[in-house]
């Protein structure tokens, strides 16, 4: 009986703490600067051109550089510019692609899919 | 019997045009499962050249067609893309030996448009690679032409740039993409109807490419243009026509092509060309063999204004 309570217990404290997690916001990336977002899935240069257009869209990038043979893709903002990692994860997937770790200015991984 | 040769033209100029349903970077000859990124556009264009000739029978037939099928491809979503093909037969001409002399019939103008839908259903991606398999389905409206004449009066049903019919294909592509190397390979089938009394045959195809980048050998930082060294192959079997609600034994059967081709693909634009060349053809009766289709082509990668 002890043992089905000590599972029990440690399952619902995991359902807890994963609700909790997923209810808080993400913190809000620094603002300016650049990230540096790994594309998984781009092979050719024809592929990278829709990528690129696709995080253009994005409200505050720029520019974007894209690097073929590192499989990454660098956007540079505009002064206070507040591009959300999941925004940038978002225009990776509508351009084809699945989105990897992103690095931020001081090439800190904030958060991998 | 002209009308049941012509049908051998029709042929060749359907398979000019079907083939072109890709627009994306890969390979020449057929379709991929690459993306259309979504809410981007693709254009295609291509010019392709059929000749046919070695006809053994008394009327020593020789084709030439010349077509310029476009592609236009829409990313719908991340994973839905949309094709139109809209084959514009710049010239198909067939030289016949009749009891009154060499006849000469030829016609100008837009062939039959194809319309497609394609869902990526598997995707995987790695840094630097992806597979995908991506089915597709569509149908060929009768757009082209159907009335076309010459000064021996209006040309036969099979050599108009329109066929008259609403046809249906359906099948699917893989692509398996590395920096260095592309391998795609699809199958499928077509569907076509009847149309006055006119019904060719159905057909089964498969294709295979390989793509091997050439240049540049060392990957540099940015984006740099690939030069493909490429290897296609295309296997159809077509069913035997039917006119009139009789078979026609001069017509369907197997072909196999073998397509060496070279292909610049740089950011915004593909330039690219090959030469399809016949290894097997066993066809049925006196239809007319293939000897060789060259296709030259570009595609231009633009983007709409609005997200």
């Amino acid at each position: 009986v002890l043992r089905v309570r000590k599972i029990a217990f440690l399952s619902i404290t995991a359902l807890v703490t994963l609700a909790i997690a997923r209810a808080v916001p993400a913190a809000a990336d620094p603002p300016g600067g650049k990230a540096v977002v790994t594309v998984q899935g781009m092979a050719c240069p024809f592929c990278a051109y829709g990528l690129e257009k696709r995080l253009k869209t994005l409200d505050g990038v720029s520019d974007v550089q894209i690097d073929l043979g590192k499989s990454e893709a660098t956007l540079e903002f505009r002064e206070g510019s507040t591009v959300s990692d999941e925004e940038i994860r978002q225009e990776v997937r509508r351009a084809g692609f699945t989105p990897g770790a992103i690095r931020r200015a001081r090439d800190q991984v904030n958060e991998r899919d | 019997m002209i009308d049941h040769r012509f049908t051998r033209l029709v042929i060749l100029v359907a398979a000019l045009s079907l083939p072109c349903g890709a627009a994306l970077a890969g390979p020449i000859t057929f379709n991929t499962a690459l993306p259309v990124p979504e809410n981007q556009g693709i254009i295609r264009g291509q010019a392709a050249v059929v000749r046919a000739g070695d006809d053994p029978s008394p009327a020593d037939r020789s084709l030439t067609a010349v077509a310029a099928p476009s592609v236009l491809a829409y990313g719908v979503t991340s994973r839905v893309a949309l094709f139109a093909v809209v084959p514009f037969i710049v010239h198909k001409s067939l030289d016949v030996t009749t009891p009154m002399g060499r006849v000469n019939r030829s016609a100008t103008g837009f062939g039959d448009s194809s319309f497609f839908g394609r869902y990526t259903l598997l995707q995987v991606d790695r840094p630097g690679a992806t597979f995908r398999i991506a089915p597709f389905a569509g149908f060929k409206a009768p757009t082209g032409e159907d009335g076309e004449s010459d000064r021996l009066g209006r040309l036969p049903r099979p050599p108009q740039p329109g066929s008259g019919s609403w046809d249906g294909f359906l099948g699917s592509t893989l692509t398996w993409q590395k920096l260095a190397w592309e391998v795609d390979a699809d199958g499928g089938y077509r569907f076509n109807n009847r149309d006055e009394g006119f019904e060719f045959g159905d057909a089964a195809f498969a294709d295979a490419s390989f793509q091997y980048r050439i240049w540049p050998r060392e990957l540099g930082p940015g984006v740099p243009g690939f030069l493909y060294a490429v290897l296609e192959t295309n296997v159809e079997w077509r069913e035997k026509d039917r006119a009139g609600g009789r078979v026609d034994a001069n017509s369907g059967g197997w072909r196999w092509f073998v397509d060496p081709g070279i292909q610049y693909v740089a950011k915004r634009y593909v330039l690219e060309a090959v030469v399809q060349l016949p290894a097997v053809q066993e066809l049925h009766g006196n239809a007319l063999e293939t000897d060789y289709q060259v296709r030259a082509g570009f595609r231009w990668n633009f983007w709409l204004p609005y997200p």
